[in-house]
């Protein structure tokens, strides 16, 4: 499998917590990644479109959120194949991490709290 | 609608057809929904710089994509217009000349690349020899006496013969070299 590109991924993390619609996507992505990955709404939803074809999401219905106003949204959720293939993707970034901190690029874990 | 609403909008205008019409109203309430939540003054500038910088970013990729997808249904409808030409050109080499040998290889060359090109529709190729009779038909000059009707369908069946030899060669060497290549 190829790796996933950074809005593919966050993306699929996003909705990994359950199902948003796009504001809320960018807002948790941005919350996730300290503010160091922000998403516009072209790059959004140009992701959700070829997502929703590759069927690693998909809509989940229109209705309001309370929590911002009373306008009408479009949720997204993860598909079990989305989930399978952001797990794949979690479990080679963590091969990596792991090869860099046996090549001491990173502190281990436990030696860094000491 | 503020006016920063109206210029967005209007930029959408990057953005292909299909994905306006499906998106449009969407990112407009995302930008609503960021414009809100950002303070004034200098947050305002980084939001639409970033909201600039993002929006031709990702019209460019989706042009991109849509330009793709457009040249692949060309590709599909490529050997249908490489036989339409094939068969205007041979109409008109047809009341051109009296060469029926160059008339008949030209036939079985663009017939082969026909059957090489779609040999899913290599049974099509008889329609472009049937240019030859068609355009005799249409605006070729029968000598004195001559039975010309009769004349006509000898060359129809004639020609389609070739076309079908033609035609089916190109999809059989297509055939032999991709299992050759597999293996």
């Amino acid at each position: 499998m190829k790796p996933l590109t950074p809005p593919v991924f966050h993306i699929l993390l996003a909705l990994s917590g359950g199902e948003r619609h796009g504001y809320a996507i960018m807002q948790e992505v941005a919350r996730e990644t300290g503010d160091r990955f922000i998403m516009g709404p072209g790059t959004l939803y140009g992701t959700l479109k070829r997502m929703l074809a590759a069927g690693l999401v998909e809509e989940s219905g229109e209705r309001t959120d309370p929590k911002i106003n009373d306008e009408r949204r479009r949720y997204y959720r993860i598909t079990p194949a989305g989930r399978r293939v952001v797990e794949e993707e979690a479990r080679r970034l963590e091969s990596l991490v792991r090869l860099a901190r046996a090549k001491s690029l990173l502190k281990h874990p436990n030696l860094e709290e000491s | 609608m503020k006016i920063a609403e109206r210029i967005y909008r209007g930029l959408l205008l990057l953005y292909p057809p299909s994905f306006r019409r499906e998106y449009r109203e969407l990112m407009q309430q995302a930008l609503r929904d960021q414009m809100r939540d950002s303070g004034g003054g200098f947050d305002r500038l980084r939001l639409w710089t970033r909201t600039a910088v993002d929006l031709l970013a990702s019209a460019s990729v989706l042009r991109l994509e849509d330009l793709m997808s457009n040249r692949s249904m060309l590709m599909g409808i490529g050997p249908y217009l490489f036989c339409l030409t094939a068969a205007v050109f041979l109409g008109h080499f047809e009341l051109r000349t009296d060469d029926a040998g160059v008339e008949v290889g030209l036939l079985l060359v663009f017939t082969f690349i026909f059957g090489c090109w779609n040999p899913k529709g290599a049974w099509l190729a008889p329609l472009l020899g049937l240019s030859v009779p068609l355009a005799e038909l249409l605006w070729g000059h029968p000598g004195p006496g001559a039975n010309h009707s009769g004349d006509l369908l000898i060359l129809a069946g004639f020609v389609a013969v070739v076309s079908i030899i033609g035609s089916y060669s190109g999809v059989l060497t297509r055939r032999l070299v991709a299992s050759g290549v597999s293996r």
